[in-house]
């Protein structure tokens, strides 16, 4: 759980307004290195301001330099940044301690400390927390569109605690499960869960360099098959299973036979890939639950599920199952 | 690197001959479980479906590809479009109808040795030796099944022949080719590309310079003449055309193309609309 908490998410994006140069460029070459976000960089008020209404609800995170060109414009920016990017963490990043607690009534999510020599680690983990943040506030604006109840809200002036995200994690992940392949809002969610990697994506750039035997493998993961029931479905032992998937090719007296078995079994695997709308999480429910509703006609397998029904049928209801699914 | 002039048929469409050049490439739009070197040119994909196709039966090995990239994406967006109508009448249950209006295919890119002994079909010379019904308005057929094609490949294929070359049902331009028996010998190894694409169905309202909304067939009606495509790894895709091998070399990497034969101004500009980035 843990690591699945401080994970960095994917495709990030963050405002950085900071008129030293030099202190900028060390602050996005930190974030850009180590965590690999996208930074927009705001070196004037006008500058961030523009940013921020050009790209409304954009950022997950705005990282604010309360003093620039020796004006406070802190109170300013997080009126903007409320305003125009209300998800985004806003993170106050001073030389001046005494205005570290000015920020947080104001609207600051966290604030923190310009020590003299720089303090980059402890700025990147900050942003990383303040992303993350910004990710949950957007992920809760959906589940909220799901009818989802029993989250907390999340106020401005504190970034995450780690129950608090256990509980957001939890919760929805069960929602896009639940409404992922029939509702807009459930698809939102889940690429906002896929941004935090929350959620499985399907890699096809990968997928389609792989040898059948290594596809057949990963299929199997997403369903989450064990070998003694592909075994089962094939006709043949575990250890055979073991072979076939690590070299593509079996070392039985029918070896033709299994590897056509195989392959077909792959087919059936793909078919469930793409009724899951390519989203290996929902693969599991299609192999394993009964008729999945609504439907218009029961298919082969809708009373006991694809798994029991290929389990208790062997290669004979894998032939007529891959027969059924090519025969649209 | 790409040529038209690999591909060989008669320019004055009085002989049926044909055959295409060593190092031609060629366009195989395909599932993604089965797209490696050793699967493209099989021809096995009729004896796992076994469904007859324009120019097999069940059992016949037989590899479709095509000279033109908007002719593999043409051919295999209509055949989407029958097949979520197909779901439908034969009341396939609501995930599979739905999940047919999306694939996930892959862009096999390859060059081929010689293969001569190819029969171009849209010929004086194929209505003559052959059969007299297939010319004009036939060739272009638009059922994927037609008689005519069917008394037609049975005779190529009992006279030994590698193949046949046919303008598609789906596109007016480039060539569909269709591959007898098991071909892969005749792969050059030494170029192979995979490009995966995204395929999906739109509803009629559609607007053509927007990504795709979100289409259900039992709530929208499709679009019955275009669907939409992107290339869902664009640099490999500009790798591969930067290297020659990508025609028509300035087809987008993402866009809406017409799954019915049209004639075009300009060519590939307007058989692509709403072209944007992913």
């Amino acid at each position: 759980m843990y690591e699945l908490l401080h994970n960095s998410p994917t495709g990030a994006e963050v405002v950085i307004m900071e008129d030293e140069g030099t202190v900028l460029e060390s602050l996005v070459e930190a974030l850009s290195a180590e965590v690999n976000v996208a930074c927009e960089r705001a070196e004037t008020m006008a500058k961030y301001v523009h940013t921020l209404q050009e790209h409304e609800d954009r950022f997950d995170a705005i990282s604010i330099d309360w003093e620039m060109y020796d004006v406070d414009v802190g109170p300013e920016a997080l009126r903007v940044a409320k305003r125009k990017q209300p998800n985004a963490a806003r993170i106050v990043y001073t030389k001046h301690r005494t205005d570290q607690p000015k920020a947080i009534p104001l609207g600051a999510d966290a604030s923190l400390a310009k020590l003299p020599g720089g303090n980059i680690p402890a700025y990147s983990s900050t942003m990383m927390q303040g992303i993350r943040l910004g990710l949950a506030r957007r992920i809760l604006r959906e589940v909220r569109a799901l009818d989802g109840d029993g989250l907390p809200a999340l106020p401005a002036g504190r970034l995450l605690d780690e129950d608090t995200e256990i509980l957001i994690y939890r919760r929805s992940r069960e929602l896009a499960r639940k409404h992922g392949l029939i509702n807009r809002n459930g698809r939102r969610l889940i690429q906002l869960l896929k941004r935090r990697n929350w959620w499985l994506t399907f890699d096809v750039d990968s997928y389609v360099k792989l040898p059948w035997h290594g596809k057949l493998a990963g299929m199997l993961t997403y369903a989450n098959a064990s070998n003694q029931v592909v075994a089962k479905i094939l006709g043949t032992t575990p250890e055979a299973v073991d072979h076939l998937i690590q070299e593509g090719c079996a070392k039985t007296d029918k070896a033709d036979d299994l590897t056509t078995a195989a392959q077909e079994l792959l087919a059936v695997l793909g078919f469930l890939l793409r009724i899951s709308g390519y989203e290996p999480e929902f693969m599991t429910d299609f192999w394993r639950l009964p008729d999945t509703p609504p439907s218009l006609s029961p298919c082969p397998w809708s009373t006991v599920g694809m798994e029991a029904y290929l389990h208790n049928g062997g290669p004979h209801a894998l032939d007529f199952c891959a027969k059924w699914i090519r025969g649209a | 690197m790409y040529s038209q002039s690999m591909y060989k048929t008669d320019p004055q469409r009085k002989l049926h001959e044909a055959e295409i050049d060593a190092g031609a490439v060629l366009y195989r739009l395909t599932s993604i479980h089965y797209c490696q070197a050793s699967e493209i040119l099989n021809g096995k994909a009729p004896t796992y479906s076994k469904i007859s196709g324009r120019f097999n039966e069940p059992d016949q090995l037989t590899t479709y590809c095509a000279n033109n990239v908007i002719v593999c994406l043409a051919e295999v967006l209509y055949h989407m479009y029958r097949a979520v109508l197909d779901r439908i009448r034969l009341k396939r249950p609501y995930a599979d109808v739905i999940g047919a209006v999306h694939w996930k295919k892959c862009l096999s890119v390859f060059a081929v040795g010689r293969i001569a002994q190819l029969v171009y079909i849209d010929s004086e010379g194929t209505s003559r030796d052959y059969d007299s019904r297939i010319s004009g308005a036939t060739i272009t057929f638009p059922d994927p099944l037609y008689e005519p094609f069917r008394d037609f490949h049975t005779r190529v294929r009992q006279e030994r022949k590698s193949g046949i070359l046919y303008p598609s049902a789906r596109h007016s331009q480039g060539l569909c080719i269709a591959l007898f028996g098991d071909m892969t010998d005749r792969l050059q190894h030494d170029f192979y590309e995979l490009l995966p694409v995204d395929l999906r169905l739109v509803s009629e309202d559609q607007d053509p310079a927007q990504a795709p909304r979100d289409c259900d067939p039992f709530r929208d009606k499709l679009h019955a003449t275009m669907g939409y495509y992107t290339f869902t790894a664009p640099d490999q895709f500009e790798r591969v055309r930067n290297g020659g091998s990508i025609y028509p070399a300035d087809i987008p990497p993402t866009g809406m193309v017409d799954f019915v034969r049209r004639r075009y101004l300009n060519y590939p500009r307007d058989a692509v609309i709403g072209q944007r980035n992913p």
